[in-house]
């Protein structure tokens, strides 16, 4: 192809596309939605994105068994209700899933903990593809992991379904404090290195098994080479003084005033996922989350659109949960 | 010379450091007192639904409407700018068009031309689309035959994302029309 012809030519699915997707959901909240009607609710209350799921966390936590992704019909039957983007959900690991949501036309596939993990050692290889992708993180390495892997957007974990915004607040409180380790290190070399191990956990057991290995990795890579470009996404972070792509907080957020606090402490935008819609008055609590997260320091505002809201969705302690989803991927 | 960003949503810090490039002095702007001092007004890309419910919670729907303030408006801004189906600030005589190219897999970067023949890269993220300019708009950039940004008088509309590269033409052409 001629440089002419490849100027003319429209590119899709690059990095600052994908990127620039999600810098436009900056300052939003991302509803979870399970139909048409709960999706309405969404866009009328403002919200900058739904994420079309058949059952939301506290109820996927609720019923135990393997959680999926959602059926294709109920996903299409969101896109073609609503005119803000729709994002779902693949398991961790699970390309096949993946890449039936971006032909369905989802705007962002999150790789999400909420659904049972498909792979036990490897996330999906997100930059051949030309959706954008959100995973969680719970810590630096993992964040820059995604990143490498081809992350447009990082969210904290959390702990979906809990209404419990703990969670939320201890990942968003190591980030911040490993970024900061980052740019007060001279030597990021080890740091990347110890990043990458994750990725050779499988290498390690076969040499455990067989006593020699073939530094085995899904990405067709020799461990130089990665970690020399995880060395480059630490670079950026230390000159930024935080993550190179748009980071959103989620897992717990249950009410305006906890996402007036994850917003304080510098998150980029709100996924609310059983908040809304297991509450007393979904369309009250989700038309005042927005606004609390517009208007995150502005307590006055906060104060005054809390009070008709209702009950907030009832609560999980941490010590209590059966399942820690959070602990699930790397 | 002070310039107000609209930081309800979207891509507010990305403008911010354009503008603060050019040397300007930059302000957010979440309410209507925000407005006072500013010489113009940058309404940032984001969600059209979820700005123009936030600007009439806040009250700086009617505000902006009745002020005649300069704005530069990018892609959901200058859905706002501009007429179209839904409620706008009707401050540009264009007609635009929501979501023209489809989904965000249909987002794209493409070769933008100038009127002086430069290129630009831009990017387009669920863009819309100028479907017709009146009289009172002038075309200030075009993709192959589509127009993808319009001045009328201290007004700007583009479709596309300026703020998302650190090519500051667009950005210092809206600053000079302040002057």
């Amino acid at each position: 192809m001629s440089l002419e012809l490849d100027l003319e030519s429209l590119r899709h699915g690059k990095e600052l596309v994908k990127r620039g997707f999600a810098r436009m959901q900056k300052g939003g909240v991302i509803m979870d939605v399970v139909n048409s009607k709960q999706a309405k609710i969404a866009e009328n209350a403002g919200a900058v994105a739904v994420m079309a799921l058949e059952r939301v966390p506290a109820d996927i936590r609720a019923d135990g068994g393997v959680a999926r992704m959602s059926n294709p019909m109920m996903v299409k039957e969101i896109i073609d209700c609503t005119s803000i983007p729709v994002m779902a959900k693949c398991r961790i690991g699970h390309t096949a899933e993946a890449k039936i949501l971006e032909a369905l036309g989802v705007d962002m596939v999150d790789e999400s903990e909420v659904l049972t993990p498909a792979d036990p050692y490897y996330h999906v290889v997100k930059d051949g593809f030309t959706v954008p992708f959100v995973c969680g993180a719970t810590s630096l390495g993992e964040a820059v992991r995604r990143i490498w892997e081809g992350a447009a957007m990082i969210r904290t974990k959390g702990e979906a379904g809990t209404g419990n915004v703990v969670a939320a607040m201890r990942h968003a409180r190591l980030l911040q404090a490993e970024i900061a380790a980052v740019q007060a290190s001279n030597n990021l070399e080890p740091i990347a290195s110890k990043m990458v191990d994750k990725f050779f956990v499988l290498d390690e057991e076969a040499k455990e098994n067989l006593g020699e290995s073939a530094g085995y990795n899904a990405f067709h890579k020799s461990r130089t080479e990665i970690e020399s470009e995880i060395l480059e996404i630490l670079i950026e972070i230390k000159k930024l003084g935080r993550l190179p792509v748009v980071t959103f907080t989620a897992g717990g957020i249950a009410t305006p005033a906890d996402a007036a606090l994850m917003m304080q402490f510098g998150m980029d935008g709100i996924f609310v996922g059983s908040g809304i819609f297991k509450s007393d008055d979904p369309d009250t609590m989700a038309k005042a989350v927005v606004e609390a997260t517009a208007h995150f320091d502005d307590p006055e505002l906060i104060g005054n659109i809390s009070k008709g809201l209702g009950n907030a969705m009832a609560g999980l302690e941490e010590s209590q949960l059966e399942t820690k989803m959070a602990s699930r991927g790397h | 010379m002070n310039i107000g960003i609209l930081a309800l949503q979207g891509a507010v810090s990305e403008h911010k450091s354009c503008m603060c490039n050019l040397g300007t002095d930059v302000i957010e702007v979440r309410k209507p007192n925000d407005l006072n001092g500013i010489h113009g007004l940058i309404m940032p890309g984001g969600e059209s639904t979820t700005l123009r419910k936030l600007l009439k919670n806040s009250g700086l729907w009617v505000a902006i409407k009745e002020m005649d303030l300069p704005i530069m408006g990018t892609c959901a801004g200058a859905i706002l700018l501009g007429k179209c189906d839904d409620e706008t600030f009707t401050k540009m005589d264009i007609e635009i068009n929501r979501n023209y190219y489809g989904r965000q897999k249909d987002s794209f970067e493409a070769s933008i031309t100038l009127e002086n023949k430069n290129v630009f890269n831009g990017v387009f993220i669920r863009a819309p689309v100028i479907t017709s300019v009146g009289e009172k708009a002038t075309a200030i950039a075009w993709k192959g035959e589509e127009i993808v940004g319009c001045i009328e008088g201290k007004n700007m509309a583009l479709t596309f994302h300026p703020e998302l590269t650190s090519d500051l033409t667009f950005h210092k052409m809206w600053k000079d029309r302040l002057k």
